[in-house]
């Protein structure tokens, strides 16, 4: 045991000496890359880090990130409840099946920019809620989609012993369709989360007045691409930061159970 | 009717045009040992999914002794995953027996089991034969006053099922609990059981009735009434697969 202990944590430094190295090649290529290019093309990561330091400094960095951070968690939890829900309910009843399933698979094949659009018109722009729409309508599916692929997959077995030892239908909701969908959740809302940051972004860029995503369509039009780099850099922070230090963690204790000789 | 706890009479079960059981009469009296023994795909599974009321027969009556509670060791494994091995017994106790009380039987069986010491365990941490007894263990936490054994040893090796057979019989002894094994192994309901059901192919029905009155423990399988009962129990399927 104590050796299987020893060879993960190795395998886990050698991972990540891998990842570091091959990121740092990345950050050298790009160094002597820009220095062929006018920093307005392609910014160095030197004047990157300055003008993050500089919105940091103005305040912008964190009014701009607190906002999209906040929208971000309104949509994306009305999607992750809803989508939740919706499956939960028309995995019990074929009717609503017929009548949502289509629906769903329409509304997931709309492409996000004819929602952001769509929602322009309904909305208008500089509202709060045409970026939450957004989120919302993308990400809802596929918390919906994995959810429901998750319903599926639960071991009726497992009902009837329960069944066989006389258990109410709390104790199976509690004990065997709960924990056996949670690590489906999980991962739903891992993968949704990426869909949901890109979204708010894009939405914001177009039909907002704040946020990161328009803090980027200024530096775009003000020909600031060092600031465009920068924000870009603090959504890629930003996304590392809630996969690694918040999903993970979460996934891998929701799913401890199903791990072996530990 | 002397004692009995379950007693089966004409029942008979149909899965759309495919019929699995014809006309299966039988009994098990408090206390002993039944054994159903038939081919593969016989309906034995079909009979015990009955007893414990997950199925119900298309016709005759299933009674089982008024308060009798059900064990019920299943043919595949259905350990809850999320639960750890204390848990999964804690699941099927909360129904049956007082906190103080189930603790007790709890910790007696997992000691029994040499299983105590991995109580905080997930099933996926523990060996195959492990698993194994925490099914057998979690059927009988209950108090159970029927134990319903499914092939309990198949994907055992020897060694293991001769240890999960004695202990089966030490509880038996010492509860007094009422057996219901099924196998298909002539061998193994020869040594375990005080009657054994022969069933035929499918649909099943009883074609013979076999009852034996040593105690199980003096039982060897060089014993010339059981090796006898062997013999004719292998003639008989030979005879149903030769026809
Ligand atoms: N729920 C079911 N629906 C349809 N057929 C079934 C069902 N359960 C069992 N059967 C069929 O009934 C027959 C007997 O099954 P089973 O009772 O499991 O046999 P045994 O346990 O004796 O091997 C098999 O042919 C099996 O395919
Ligand atoms: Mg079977």
């Amino acid at each position: 045991m104590v050796g299987y202990q020893m060879s993960t944590s190795t395998s886990k430094r050698y991972n990540f000496t891998i990842s570091t190295t091959g990121l740092l090649v990345v950050l050298l290529f790009w160094h002597l890359l820009a220095r062929r290019f006018n920093p307005l093309v392609l910014p160095s990561p030197a004047e990157t880090w300055t003008a993050l330091k500089e919105l940091a400094v103005s305040g912008s960095l964190f009014t701009n990130l607190w906002i999209t951070v906040r929208r971000t968690l309104i949509g994306y939890g009305a999607a992750i409840l809803t989508g939740f829900t919706l499956a939960v309910i028309l995995k019990a009843s074929s009717f609503w099946q017929l009548v949502f399933r289509p629906l769903i698979t329409i509304i997931q094949t709309i492409p996000p920019i004819v929602w952001l659009v769509l929602a322009v018109i309904w909305f208008g722009i500089a509202e709060e809620i045409t970026p939450i729409f957004l989120i919302f309508v993308v990400t809802f599916p596929v918390i919906f989609i994995n959810v429901f692929s998750g319903l599926k997959s639960i071991d009726l077995y497992l009902v009837e012993m329960a069944r066989v030892y006389r258990c109410t239908r709390r104790q199976v909701i509690l004990d065997i369709y709960l924990p056996a969908l949670i690590p489906h959740l999980v991962s739903a809302v891992s993968i949704g989360l990426a869909f949901a940051w890109k979204s708010s972004v894009f939405a914001e860029f177009i039909g907002s007045s704040s946020g990161i995503g328009f803090a980027l369509s200024m530096a775009n039009s003000n020909l600031e691409t060092e600031e465009l780099f920068a924000w870009a850099l603090v959504l890629v922070g930003l996304m590392l930061i809630f996969e690694y230090l918040i999903i993970q963690p979460i996934q891998r204790y929701v799913t401890r159970w199903n791990r072996h000789g530990e | 009717m002397e004692n009995r706890v379950l007693e089966i009479t004409g029942v008979k079960k149909v899965y759309d045009s495919l019929e699995v059981l014809e006309d299966i009469s039988l009994y098990l009296k408090q206390g002993e040992i039944a054994s159903l023994l038939g081919p593969s795909g016989c309906g034995k599974t079909t009979l015990f999914r009955m007893v414990a009321g997950l199925t119900k027969p298309d016709g005759g009556k299933i009674i089982l002794k008024p308060g009798s509670r059900v064990g019920y060791v299943f043919q595949e494994p259905r350990l809850l995953p999320w639960k750890t091995v204390e848990e999964n017994l804690v699941f099927v106790q909360q129904n049956y027996l007082g906190e103080e009380e189930a603790r007790f039987i709890r910790e007696e069986l997992l000691t029994a089991t040499g299983l105590l010491d991995f109580k905080d365990h997930y099933p996926a941490q523990l060996s195959g034969g492990m698993k194994q007894r925490l099914e057998l263990i979690r059927a009988l936490s209950i108090k159970p006053d029927l134990l319903l054994l499914d092939e309990p040893f198949k994907s055992v090796d020897t060694h293991l099922k001769i240890k999960l057979r004695e202990m089966i019989l030490n509880f038996w002894k010492e509860e007094g609990l009422s057996l219901f094994l099924i196998t298909h192994d002539p061998e193994e309901a020869v040594l375990m059981a005080d009657r054994i059901y022969l069933l035929s192919d499918k649909p099943g029905r009883v074609i013979k009735t076999l009852e034996f009155n040593k105690p199980q423990q003096q039982r060897t399988i060089k014993d010339e009434e059981l090796y006898s009962a062997l013999e004719e129990i292998i003639n008989i399927f030979m005879e149903l697969n030769g026809k």
